[in-house]
């Protein structure tokens, strides 16, 4: 009993060990164990590296008024200033990065079906479109503003010269009649 | 209250109530007397914290939640078995010291393969980004270029050589792993990254198990 519980242990982690390294040089070892994968079992350790993120993504939109003029972009406030507390407890770091994922992932499957050369409208069925609709939708709409369009801009929030860049446009959103 | 706050309240919500009960397993552990019961209890609770918070959300999880989840499910197993054969327990030990060392190895020579790291644009890049980046921090690195190489090659360096773990010398591990907690801590102050500290800072008894039994075969 005791040789098969130590076997069994030791075949399991020599294979999730044997794993964990090959899914440092390739994506497909960690798609053979797609469930451990979403758990967080398969580990990619390469952090920051080779392209490290080096800018922030915003959201904004900008509203279309009943006489058909569209007024200049807004900003979604979706990214939280750091404390210095946040060294200790960081639990808004968590809703950060789910932003981030959502809208690094959007950027992502837009630019994939752009390069296969799919209808793009079928983005707005994800997830990650349908989130940030949501967060843009639910920004204070003046009577006048009868659609919406949520834009992703890029910059670098602390360079000399953080010039801004669209990365994404949205359709124009109609909202109801009488919803507010 | 901002629209982002208000569409993830709920999961913001069970996301700090499973980061207090992730909190209290550990604490269970450090002031109980006894130890053998809550090596069995603890990783289930912080399994359990970890899985449910990835099955009710999309994404947000990074690095440091990953080698939590790693440790919480081979220790959940390897340690109440470990009461019946205790070289279960070593092997779980063993295993979560090899993950260690391959996370950071893996991490050193990823970026040594970059040109943006080699060049110090990675760290210049990083630190400019409000999600994490400071502002003085930022300008100071964008100030001096040669700083954010520095910065560069010591995490490179540090990282990497954490492949030799297992063989070097106790007292090189020693001082190895205490360049990395000072990185961890350096990263949870400038970069907010306090999750790695304490998931990473945690593996360094296994490492240090794991060079001592390398040590003695050799």
């Amino acid at each position: 009993m005791r040789f098969l519980l130590l076997s069994g242990v030791g075949v399991w982690l020599s294979v999730w060990f044997a794993v964990s390294v090959a899914a440092q040089f390739s994506d497909r070892a960690g798609d053979l164990f797609p469930r451990s994968k979403r758990l967080g079992l398969i580990p990619l350790w390469t952090f920051f590296a080779p392209h490290p993120g080096v800018h922030d993504l915003h959201l904004l939109y900008r509203d279309r008024l009943r006489s058909g003029e569209v007024r200049e972009p807004s900003y979604v406030p979706t990214i939280d200033s750091r404390r210095l507390r946040h060294s200790l407890w960081n639990p808004e770091k968590f809703r950060n990065k789910v932003l981030s994922d959502l809208a690094d992932s959007l950027v992502e499957q837009y630019s994939h079906l752009v390069k296969e050369g799919r209808d793009v409208r079928v983005i707005m069925l994800s997830t990650s479109y349908l989130v940030m609709a949501n967060l843009a939708m639910k920004m204070p709409r003046p009577a006048e503003v009868v659609a919406r369009q949520f834009i992703l801009a890029r910059d670098k929030t602390f360079e000399t010269s953080p010039a801004r860049e669209v990365v994404f446009l949205s359709e124009f959103h109609r909202f109801d009649e009488g919803g507010r | 209250m901002a629209p982002a706050r208000m569409l993830l309240k709920k999961t913001d919500t069970l996301h700090r109530v499973l980061l207090v009960m992730r909190l209290m397993a550990g604490l269970a552990l450090l002031l109980s007397p006894a130890v053998i019961l809550l090596a069995g209890a603890w990783p289930v609770v912080a399994l359990a914290t970890l899985l449910a918070g990835r099955l009710v959300v999309y994404g947000g999880d990074d690095g440091s939640d990953q080698m939590l989840t790693i440790m919480s499910l081979t220790f959940a197993v390897a340690l109440p078995l470990g009461l019946v054969d205790e070289r279960i327990a070593r092997a779980g030990v063993y295993f979560i010291g090899a993950q260690a060392c391959l996370a950071y190895s893996a991490a050193g020579i990823a970026k040594l393969l970059s040109p943006d790291w080699r060049s110090g644009v990675a760290i210049r890049g990083i630190l400019s980004t409000r999600t994490y980046g400071l502002k003085r921090v930022a300008v100071t690195v964008q100030r001096y270029p040669a700083l954010a190489l520095t910065l560069a090659v010591a995490t490179v360096a540090f990282e990497s050589t954490f492949l030799l773990a297992p063989v070097l010398p106790s007292v090189a591990l020693l001082v190895l792993l205490a360049v990395a907690a000072m990185f961890h801590v350096s990263t949870a102050v400038a970069m907010g990254l306090n999750g790695f500290f304490w998931s990473f800072v945690a593996t360094y008894p296994a490492v240090i198990f794991l060079n001592e039994s390398v040590g003695a075969l050799l």
